[in-house]
């Protein structure tokens, strides 16, 4: 019996069973009623859970390499312009997937803004993997981005510029002052980014198509399943393992990014 | 003390009432209707024409995919009409016991859409290299009918026009827009996604394919009023709103049962 006061425990209780009882049910339907053996032995699945892996990776690696700079930019400014930059980017954490990638579609595409300048060069990008990764990266990074920013924002400035009187320069600062300070708000958006590009669906479609082994991802691969004859029990099959896999792999990211983890 | 528990039951009452009212949202005595996507644009006019006839009565139609929608019904969503766009997913929900009774409503037909400046006249220049095609996935009505129009054709024209397949889309919509939105240079869609698009035009498939089936399925506990809505749909007064929308009757196609 916990203690009079201690009544609101039955509310984050209560929250979690409600985050539980759906990924349990998934669970349970897809071992009594689908296959999940056969869609492990299919290549289908297996091309998608690769093209997923490889492009939410390579997403999270151009988000890292592009977003903490920016961040970093936007942070240490106190213009206006970086105070709008920073609203701005919150944006496509709000639009729709589907209209983000017509977005895209509109710069990107064969009709787009840059279409023709692109062709003349001889690159094509929607309907590639590349496109994947781009519908990934407009959708998933503006997560770490965010997150880097607050990180960079709630750093004491003073810090810096103790290090910079002693002599460091301003990479060493960044390496040896600044990154350990923030490497909590980074990991934390590293992993929110990865996650979200695993599993990005609307923007894709939209901007790379469902062409298995090129353009697939697992989520792709999920709604065709769900489209098909097989239904409902393939979908829930190929779902099950990409859940199995994301938490394998979150776990992992977890891991990376306690405090005992971190970069020193 | 006491204040914060009104506050607390005042927010618990509206946390319910909201639920309440979402869960609740206007089922009462309306037919629900469960339709396939490709069927947003005649179906309005159909069940108004029904209406005028039958006062009082109501809808409430939730389009999708037929897949998709098959999968919701099989899941347990309710409703007391299913119209489909292939038998396959009807005959799904009959063998798991959800159907009382079905009948077949019209016919649609591959056709392949380019916009109206396209150089491509026969389905023959989709076999051209740097032509990029949508297709819908194998796995959908529209998708498995031009699957079997693949299959049919010569295998060296078959295989260059599957080279050239950029996207195997879940819905035919989808597959339409890929050319509205100059991505693809054709696509496989039915003769009716084309009703009502602007700078879009049909290329013949030219191959004699089965046609696909629209099929209505009565669900389980439907009522009498369901009932004669179907017959509706199925019956000779329905045919020229049918027949406006680019569906074909059953029996010009001789292939439907």
């Amino acid at each position: 019996m916990p203690r009079r006061d201690q009544w609101w425990v039955v509310l984050p209780v209560l929250f979690g069973v409600f985050f539980l009882l759906p990924l349990i049910g998934l669970g349970w339907f897809a071992i009594t009623d689908g296959d999940v053996a056969s869609e492990l032995g299919s290549s289908t699945t297996w091309d998608a859970l690769r093209l997923s892996v490889l492009t939410a990776t390579l997403t999270l690696v151009l988000a890292i390499v592009l977003g903490t700079p920016l961040a970093y930019l936007l942070a240490s400014s106190e213009a206006g312009w970086a105070r709008l930059t920073a609203t701005l980017l919150d944006l496509p954490l709000v639009l729709p997937p589907v209209v983000s990638g017509i977005a895209l579609l509109t710069v990107f595409g064969r009709r787009g803004y840059l279409g023709d300048p692109l062709s003349e060069a001889g690159i094509t990008l929607s309907f590639t993997t590349a496109a994947v990764v781009l519908a990934q990266l407009f959708v998933a990074a503006p997560y770490y981005v965010r997150a880097a920013y607050a990180g960079f924002t709630a750093m004491d400035p003073r810090f810096e510029g103790v290090a910079y009187t002693l002599g460091l320069s301003r990479w060493r600062t960044f390496r040896s002052v600044t990154l350990p300070l923030v490497w909590p708000a980074l990991a934390g958006g590293a992993v929110l980014c990865w996650a979200r590009a695993l599993g990005e669906l609307g923007a894709t479609l939209l901007f790379a198509g469902s062409l298995p082994g090129r353009t697939q991802t697992m989520p792709l691969a999920i709604l065709s399943a769900f489209e098909s004859s097989a239904g409902l029990a393939g979908a829930v099959s190929i779902a099950v393992i990409l859940v199995a896999f994301a938490l394998l792999l979150l776990v992992l990211l977890h891991r990376l990014s306690t405090p005992s983890g971190a970069y020193r | 003390m006491a204040r914060g528990r009104v506050r607390l039951a005042t927010l618990a009452l509206l946390v319910g009432v909201a639920v309440a009212a979402a869960s609740g949202c206007g089922s009462d005595g309306a037919v629900r209707i469960f339709a396939a996507s490709s069927l947003q644009e005649v179906l309005p006019e159909l069940l108004d024409r029904y209406a005028e006839a039958n006062e009082g009565v109501e809808f409430e139609v939730q389009y999708g995919g037929s897949q998709s929608l098959a999968a919701q019904l099989e899941l347990g969503a309710e409703a007391d009409l299913f119209l489909s766009a292939n038998e396959q997913q009807l005959e799904r929900l009959e063998e798991e016991g959800l159907i009382a009774r079905r009948a077949p409503l019209v016919v649609n037909r591959l056709v392949i859409a380019v916009e109206s400046d396209s150089s491509i006249a026969v389905i023959e220049d989709l076999g051209t290299s740097d032509v990029r095609v949508a297709v819908g996935a194998p796995a959908v009505p529209v998708g498995a009918l031009t699957e079997r129009l693949l299959a049919s054709l010569e295998a060296g024209l078959a295989d260059r026009i599957r080279a050239n397949v950029i996207t195997e889309d879940p819905n035919v919509r989808i597959t339409l827009s890929r050319v509205e939105l100059g991505e693809a240079d054709a696509a496989f869609v039915y003769s009716t996604d084309l009703r009502g698009t602007e700078g879009l035009r049909a290329v013949e498939v030219g191959a004699e394919i089965e046609p696909n089936v629209y099929v209505g399925g009565l669900l389980e506990d439907a009522d009498a009023e369901v009932t004669s809505l179907l017959e509706f749909l199925a019956g000779h007064e329905a045919v020229a709103i049918w027949s406006r929308a680019g569906f074909e009757p059953l029996n010009a196609s001789g292939g439907a049962r």
